[in-house]
């Protein structure tokens, strides 16, 4: 699925129909959406490490503390 | 830049799906997705009203009148945990997927798939809850606060932390697509300094969120291996201390409430320049106190357990700590009125909102303050006068903002105006009915009535009566609100204008009422005479 989104935005294939669905997918072809795909994922990564690391924290105590 | 983007897209431009699982189930549109969570939301008002009706109801009269004391300590949890996890974070969560992606440009959040997940955990979550009313040992009735060993004597804990992790689980991954969609989704133009205050506040609100439900779910999760596998984090006879629950407690709840009043600061910073016709008074300073305060709530946690004997010196740091607060709220409250002076002001109703809010917020700030002394708090903790503060700031705050923001925004969203007459209504009467309900709880809080009892010493009779009137008023009054917004949706002649009211500015009223399903799909030209903020005063 990745790769077909991937080359659907250079514009090789048509993009899977499924796809267009979601708001995002319309702009995900264009330089600005992809780049906006990148900015997202990289947040989300950031986001996720972060929670990650709080939500372990706060039952590592548990199991630390007992 | 623009003309890469300007390609043509024009088979994509779509409605919604016919199907109605597909629509609503399984949607990933930011539209539909916030108009879920504002139903939702609205249901969980009336179901955690009804609660509340039913605890005034029982405290009309001295005496054991009409439920059981177990029951009456069900319904104050139930009453307390609904209307926070159920009423007001889901309706800003709402209100932020409906008005983000249209303030900033973005064709939709930047995770529709998670958005989905975000909301339908949610309905299971309060299923999960309430079903804890029908098991046989009852409910939780240890408080929306669950303060160990009165918590871990409910049989049904178990299923009250599950739910709790659900609910916290969905907020977070709304907090993560907030962040998201704020920091990477916005259109060429749209300047971090040129959004609006309220997507500024969720930007906050969001962080605010990551940081302190890990929190719960550690102190809520102690609770439970504490019942179930022979922990004693909070039982004193293993060596544990009931106070460790309050420290974590507090930690996750005092930034929770501003949670529930940072998204509302947003909404208020919209309305009131649009119906004073002016820009905001000092954008930077509002957003920049926003921040403060978002920051400030992490050092103050403790003045809500002054009374548990702390060492002096941390009573005189949360004290003042709590105090500080108080500057970067003044800054808000002056520069909304600082907004309003000299305005061309018209009174719509979601202005009239607006301005209660100033007013009232401010009272809830100011008897937080009396709270916050702590020789003063010795005598006001668990009484009658926590209950009006925390009414005020979240009735008269948080629950006004909400609804000055479905007859603001009501518009964009069903296409059509709703009765100005009839709004003016519902607000008058809240307005009226909601100091007769909470006002006199200060007297009686001053006066010794302790909070959380279903029975009360003769003495307190006059003043309960008085609220108790005033709470099924105020009750009743929500029902105009209901029918303002069927009449509005299905049976209003009257259409809106794309920009809705006069004086408003930002992207959301560039485009139609009711808003298409999809929208900006090509980004925006961002025109700074549009933005309610163009970044170049201040
Ligand atoms: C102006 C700043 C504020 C100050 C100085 C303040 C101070 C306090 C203090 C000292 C208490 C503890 C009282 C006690 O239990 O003895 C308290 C309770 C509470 N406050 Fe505030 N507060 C402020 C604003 C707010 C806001 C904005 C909200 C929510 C939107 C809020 C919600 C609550 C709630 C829910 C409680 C009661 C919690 C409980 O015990 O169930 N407060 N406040
Ligand atoms: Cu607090």
């Amino acid at each position: 699925m990745a790769r077909m989104i991937e080359a659907a935005a250079v514009g090789e294939v048509e993009p899977p129909r499924r796809q267009v669905r979601d708001g995002t997918a319309a702009v995900a072809r264009t330089p600005m959406g992809r780049a906006q795909r990148r900015g997202v994922r990289r947040t989300v990564t950031v986001l996720a490490v972060v929670i990650g690391i709080f939500y372990l924290l706060s039952f590592l105590q548990i199991l630390l503390m007992k | 830049m623009a003309t890469a983007t300007t390609q043509d897209l024009h088979e994509e431009h779509h409605g919604a799906p016919k199907s109605f699982v597909q629509r609503w189930l399984m949607s990933t549109n930011h539209k539909d997705i916030g108009t879920l969570y504002l139903i939702f939301s609205l249901t969980m008002f009336f179901v955690g009203g009804s609660f509340a009706m039913l605890i005034r109801a029982e405290l009309f009269k001295p005496g054991l009148e009409l439920v059981q004391p177990y029951t009456f300590n069900e319904l104050t949890t139930m009453h307390g945990l609904t209307m926070i996890f159920g009423a007001i974070m889901p309706a800003f969560v709402g209100l932020g997927n409906w008005m983000i992606p249209l303030m900033i440009g973005a064709p939709d959040m930047a995770l529709p798939r998670m958005n989905n997940l975000s909301f339908w955990i949610l309905p299971f979550a309060f299923i999960l809850l309430y079903s804890t009313l029908l098991l046989p040992g009852g409910g939780p009735a240890g408080g929306w606060t669950m303060y160990p060993p009165l918590s871990l004597q409910s049989g049904s804990l178990a299923y009250a932390v599950f739910a709790i992790h659900l609910m916290g689980i969905s907020s977070v991954m709304g907090a993560i697509n907030i962040i998201a969609t704020i920091l990477n989704m916005r259109a060429p133009g749209m300047d971090l300094v040129k959004m609006p205050v309220f997507v500024w506040s969720w930007l906050i609100t969001a962080f605010l969120l990551i940081a302190v439900i890990p929190v719960l779910a550690g102190a809520v999760t102690m609770l439970l291996t504490d019942k179930y596998f022979g922990t004693s984090f909070f039982n004193p006879g293993g060596g544990g201390d009931p106070v460790l629950y309050q420290h974590v407690f507090w930690f996750f709840g005092h930034p929770e409430v501003y949670i529930m009043i940072l998204p509302a600061f947003g909404i208020i910073s919209e309305i009131i320049p649009t119906f004073a016709r002016k820009p905001i008074f000092g954008y930077k300073a509002m957003v920049l106190a926003i921040a403060c305060i978002a920051f400030l709530s992490f050092l103050v946690w403790a003045h809500h357990m002054f009374a548990v004997g702390m060492p002096v010196g941390a009573d005189i740091f949360f004290m003042y700590a709590t105090m500080l607060i108080a500057v970067p709220t003044g800054i808000k409250v002056f520069n909304w009125v600082a907004t309003m002076w000299g305005g061309s002001l018209t009174f719509e109703t979601p202005m009239l909102f607006a301005i209660a809010f100033v007013v009232l917020f401010s009272i809830g700030g100011f008897s937080g303050l009396m709270l916050a002394l702590v020789p003063a708090d010795f005598q006001y903790h668990d009484t009658y006068f926590v209950v009006a503060h925390f009414h005020y700031v979240l009735v008269t705050g948080a629950a006004f903002a909400i609804m000055g923001a479905a007859y603001y925004w009501m518009p964009k969203w069903s296409g059509h105006m709703y009765s100005e007459f009839w709004g003016k209504v519902h607000f008058w009467c809240s307005l009226v009915f909601v100091n007769v309900l909470f006002f006199p709880q200060h007297f009686l809080g001053l006066a010794g009535m302790p909070r959380r009892i279903p029975d009360y010493n003769v003495a307190f009779a006059g003043f309960n009566m008085v609220s108790s009137i005033g709470g099924f008023l105020f009750g009743a009054s929500q029902l105009i609100f209901l029918g303002v917004i069927i009449h509005c949706v299905f049976f209003s002649k009257q259409k809106a204008a794309n920009r809705a009211w006069e004086g408003a500015k930002g992207l959301e009223w560039t485009v139609p009422s009711p808003a298409p399903y999809h929208t900006f799909e090509v980004p925006p030209v961002v025109r700074d005479e549009e933005l309610a903020h163009s970044g170049a005063d201040d």
